[in-house]
Formats: structure tokens, C-alpha cells, sequence
């Protein structure tokens, strides 16, 4: 074999190669898990990359134990779920929320336990899953840290805490923010068993749904949710349940000025 | 002709000659540090103001030197071994006296990870300074392994030996104030000249840089200030950023702690969300300080939970 042949071939299967890969979707984020995911949440169901679907966090994590993340799915049409999933995590799901009533948004944050795609998937009434994502970097360890760091030794007497407000904003819509005090532990840590918060509902004032979220093991110490909804309700009451079965209830109601 | 075969091979040894040849472009990493006189017996060495990276390998900060009529006082060692080891020949060249003690002035690791070179000399600090570097060094070494890489190569924590107290003391001849404040963090060691009137501030003084807020508590850092502010300086050193002769990077720090807390309260009392915070537009002269909106991302990440504990009502019965 010549060396011209050698390098023909070479430069022809380069471009083959090349070829084959544009006929399959790219993973904009180019992680290595990413059909570890697809096969995990989106098998079978029809997806698609979709930069209407807005992830916002600070491209690295400064605090991996707390890494604030902001989901936004708005001119998709009607989003029936959206989920928050982490790709190299112990625990690649972090929430899954029903927004029902509420707005596509959704504040959060969570323990990062390595640099890695930070996706937000919103499922449109036409089934159809619309994928958006950040990369972010970060030293780690947010899963496998005890959570002396930011819940804090005397977690115990505050369990259950609710602190919370709520804000009229100007285009209409109000915004709830509720922090619940708990230590949600993923079970990775000093043999201390997973203990987190598991599900958060929001009704209006006569109890009707207006949106559910269930959170895992991910989601940081003492949570802090923020949600918007349209319209005013005149008030909120919120009830939640740790997979413990401690239940947690408050009512946010509009600042009396 | 040429077989595939010898290709493989010759494209083999190219590679592991490339490789080869990688540690000795590491060896090049050199910080060539430079006493500079700025007082009778009083050397600083002054970092840059930027942020922990690859180019600096973490010299972003100020340490120094005060030769006395016995002996040397080292102020800081700087963010990793080879800084320490660098400072110490660097002192070396500039007078034969011997080190008596190094004064390491908070538990921040561009302080205190040169401590290594100094193994054989007592280092002290504040009691609260030992316990945090105890409890977080290693993991803190390890941040900066992540950050600034090979710079970092064979260093490890080596924990002050002596506790520091507030009040005068005499080393190597030479009398000094240690001033224990807090503020920036748990425990903050500041050094007073009285002969020369240099005061090194550490990091409760920052100048033309952007304050770092990762263990502070707001209040009483102010609080330390003010007392900063009330002592003789001639020539203060601040823990980042060049040296003043007057109040400028003590009343600069201040109103940058004071804004930041205005800007949380607002940001929290507004409903915005920790993005939205981080994205506030940071006004002049901030805006102009080395690496400010990093700074202030940081800032949001370790304030604004705090702040939202401090002041959203409860709402459970």
C-alpha cells in the first residue's frame, strides 16, 4: 500500500464518518451521558433540542452544595411537565413539576456533585418533550457532602420550618418563593439514610391544584422553590410530605402594605 | 515502500516524544516574585488582581516581609509550595537574618498553602483561623489543585503551630501590633508596624479589587474596619491590590460591603430570583474593580441564602 493510497483512504473515511454523524441529533452540551439520559427519561416518547426551553445558572458552580438553577419554557405552548435532570449525578433527576394552573418556571437549587449538562425538559400537550440545557462547571462533591455545611447541627429543631412571600410582579403574574427548612439528605453520606422532600403542592384558597412538584435527592439543603403564577388567586396554601411522612403546610398570602 | 506497520510506529514515537516533552514546559512555572522596599525593613510582594487561574498559578495575593535587628517576620506565604519556596529564597537574597515566625493573617488558602517551605519555623495565627484549616484545608488544597494546576504540584496543608494573640509583641527584634479583628472571616490578623507605620490589613482591606465574601459576615467586617481606620497607618497593605498611604481601600471596602448588603436586601425584598440577582448591572466605580462581576456572582451565591433565611417571613402557622 502507497502512502497516497494510504492517506486517500484516511481522508475519504474521514468524511464518511463525518457524513453519518449529521444524520443523527447532536447533543448540543456534547456530554457523555446523554444517551444514558435518553434512554433513561425520553425512551420511546418522542424529544427534541429546544432553545425556547431556558436553563439559567452560573456557568460554574461556586458553592457545589447549593447551584442556583432558573427554568423558563415559555412559546412552546402549553407545557403539561417539566422536569430538571443533572447528567453525571448519582441522582440525575432533581425535580419533576406539574405546573398545571402555574407558569412554565421553576427556581431551584441543588447539589452538583460533578461539572456536568444541567437540562430542563418541558413536555408540550402534544407529548412532545422540548430539551434545553446549560453546562456548568464546578469542583463537585455537592451529593457526597454532609450537610453540616448548609443545613446546619441543629437541623432537627427546624424541621419544617416554612418561611415564604409572595410578590405581585409587573406583567401580571405572581410570584411564590417558599424555603422550607430540612436537611435533604441523599443517603451517600456518613450512613445517614436518604431523607428529603418528595412532593410540594400548591392549591388556591378553597384547595383547588393549581400546580404539584415532586423533588429528589439533588435538590439542596433547606430548599427554596420559586413559582409564578398568572392572575391573582388572592393567596396560596402549600402542602408538602418528606418521604418520611413529616407533612409540611403554610399559607403565603400578598403583603398587606 | 512504505508498510502501514512503520507508519504506526513512526506516528508512535512522534507522540511519545510529545508527550515526553510536556514536563518540561511544567518545569517552566516560576512566580519570580520581587520584594519591593516600601518602608524601612518592610518588603511586600505584590500579586495580581485577577481571579485564581492557570497564568498566575493563584499569585493573586499580597504577603511581605519586616526585617528586624534579629530576625525576620513573613506575613502570609502565598497560595501554594512553590510560592512558599520562591518567598523564602526571595527573603533569603534580601537579607541573611534568619526567619523567627511567619504570621498567617486569615484561613483563606492564597494566604496560607506556602506554609510547607516554612515547616521548620513557628507559624501562627489566630485560634479561629486554626480551626477552620483544620477542618476545611484539605478540601480547600483541593480547589486550588482544580483552579491553578501544576502550580500547585506536592503541596499540603500545613496547620499554624502557635496561637496568635492580640497585642504587642517583639520578634526578631522588632515590636508589632497583631490586631485580631472579623469579619471577612472568622478570624482576621492584622500587623502593625508602630517603627515603620506599615499596616499589612490582610483581606479586610481590599483596593481597586472586588471584595470576597465566601466566609463573611457583613457587620463585623464593618466593624473591624472602622477600627483600621483610627489606627496611625502611614502605608496600609491590603490583602489584594496595590498599597495606600491614606484611608482609600478601607473606605472603598466599606462602601462595597455596604452596597452589596443594600443590593440582597432589595434583590430579596423584590422577589428576584439568585439569577436574576447575579445579573444585576454592578455600578461605577465597582464595575472597573479586577474581576467584579465574577466576584459578585460569588458574592450572591454565599450571601443571598443567607439574607433570604434572614428576611422571608415565616409562613407555617
Amino acid at each position: 500500500m502507497t502512502l497516497s493510497r494510504i492517506l486517500f483512504l484516511a481522508f475519504f473515511s474521514f468524511f464518511s464518518t463525518s457524513a453519518l454523524a449529521t444524520t443523527e441529533v447532536k447533543d448540543p452540551l456534547n456530554s457523555p451521558m446523554w444517551d444514558y439520559m435518553v434512554e433513561q427519561f425520553f425512551k420511546d416518547v418522542p424529544w427534541k433540542f429546544d432553545d425556547r426551553v431556558k436553563v439559567i445558572t452560573p456557568k460554574v458552580a461556586e458553592d457545589s452544595a447549593r447551584v442556583p438553577v432558573s427554568v423558563r419554557a415559555e412559546g412552546i405552548g402549553k407545557v403539561e411537565e417539566m422536569i430538571v435532570i443533572v447528567d453525571l449525578s448519582p441522582f440525575p433527576k432533581v425535580a419533576h413539576y406539574y405546573p398545571m394552573k402555574t407558569e412554565p418556571y421553576l427556581e431551584l437549587r441543588l447539589k452538583l456533585n460533578e461539572a456536568s449538562a444541567i437540562r430542563a425538559a418541558a413536555k408540550t400537550s402534544d407529548g412532545v418533550w422540548h430539551i434545553g440545557g446549560m453546562y456548568v462547571d464546578g469542583a463537585g462533591g455537592g451529593c457526597a457532602a454532609p450537610r453540616i455545611k448548609v443545613a446546619g447541627p441543629g437541623w432537627a429543631d427546624n424541621l419544617g420550618k416554612v418561611q415564604g412571600r409572595l410578590w405581585k410582579r409587573k406583567n401580571g403574574t405572581e410570584r411564590i418563593r417558599v424555603r422550607v427548612m430540612h436537611p435533604m439528605d441523599t443517603g451517600l453520606v456518613n450512613n445517614i439514610p436518604a431523607f428529603y422532600i418528595e412532593t410540594l403542592s400548591i392549591t388556591d384558597q378553597k384547595g383547588a391544584l393549581l400546580a404539584r412538584l415532586d423533588s429528589f435527592e439533588p435538590v439542596a439543603a433547606n430548599p427554596v422553590f420559586s413559582f409564578e403564577i398568572k392572575g391573582g388567586h388572592g393567596g396560596y396554601a402549600l402542602k408538602g410530605r418528606d418521604n418520611n411522612g413529616n407533612d409540611f403546610r403554610a399559607i403565603v398570602l400578598p403583603k398587606v402594605k | 515502500m512504505t508498510s502501514y506497520k512503520q507508519i504506526l510506529v513512526e506516528a508512535f514515537l512522534v507522540l511519545s516524544l510529545a508527550l515526553i516533552s510536556v514536563p518540561s514546559n511544567a518545569s517552566k512555572l516560576v512566580y519570580n516574585l520581587k520584594p519591593q522596599l516600601i518602608a524601612d525593613g518592610v518588603y511586600l510582594l505584590e500579586g495580581s488582581t485577577d481571579h485564581f487561574n492557570r497564568k498566575n498559578g493563584g499569585n493573586i495575593v499580597n504577603t511581605g516581609f519586616l526585617v528586624g535587628p534579629d530576625g525576620v517576620i513573613v506575613i502570609d506565604t502565598g497560595p501554594s509550595l512553590r510560592y512558599g519556596s520562591e518567598m523564602r529564597a526571595a527573603i533569603k537574597a534580601v537579607t541573611p537574618k534568619p526567619i523567627k515566625s511567619i504570621i498567617i493573617t486569615h484561613d483563606h488558602p492564597d494566604h496560607y498553602l506556602g506554609n510547607q517551605a516554612f515547616k521548620d519555623i513557628p507559624i501562627m495565627a489566630l485560634p479561629e483561623t486554626i480551626a477552620v484549616i483544620k477542618r476545611d484545608g484539605d478540601e480547600v488544597a483541593e480547589g486550588m489543585y482544580r483552579m491553578v494546576g501544576d502550580w500547585m504540584r506536592g503541596t499540603e496543608v500545613v496547620v499554624p503551630n502557635q496561637k496568635a494573640k492580640n497585642g504587642e509583641i517583639v520578634i526578631g527584634g522588632r515590636a508589632i501590633s497583631l490586631i485580631a479583628l472579623d469579619g471577612h472571616t472568622s478570624g482576621d490578623l492584622v500587623v502593625f508596624d508602630k517603627k515603620s507605620g506599615v499596616i499589612f490589613a490582610g483581606d479586610l482591606a481590599f483596593h481597586k479589587r472586588t471584595p470576597t465574601f465566601p466566609s463573611a459576615t457583613l457587620n463585623k467586617w464593618v466593624k473591624s474596619l472602622i477600627k483600621l481606620k483610627n489606627i496611625p497607618f502611614k502605608i496600609m497593605v491590603p490583602g489584594h491590590g496595590p498599597i495606600v498611604t491614606d484611608s482609600r481601600a478601607i473606605d472603598s471596602t466599606i462602601d462595597y460591603i455596604k452596597w452589596i448588603d443594600a443590593t440582597l436586601r432589595a434583590g430579596v425584598d423584590s422577589g428576584a430570583d439568585m439569577n436574576e440577582m447575579m445579573a444585576t448591572d454592578i455600578p461605577a466605580p465597582y464595575n472597573q474593580w479586577g474581576v467584579s462581576r465574577d466576584e459578585f456572582i460569588r458574592s450572591i451565591t454565599y450571601l443571598f441564602p443567607k439574607m433570604e433565611a434572614e428576611l422571608l417571613p415565616r409562613i407555617d402557622n
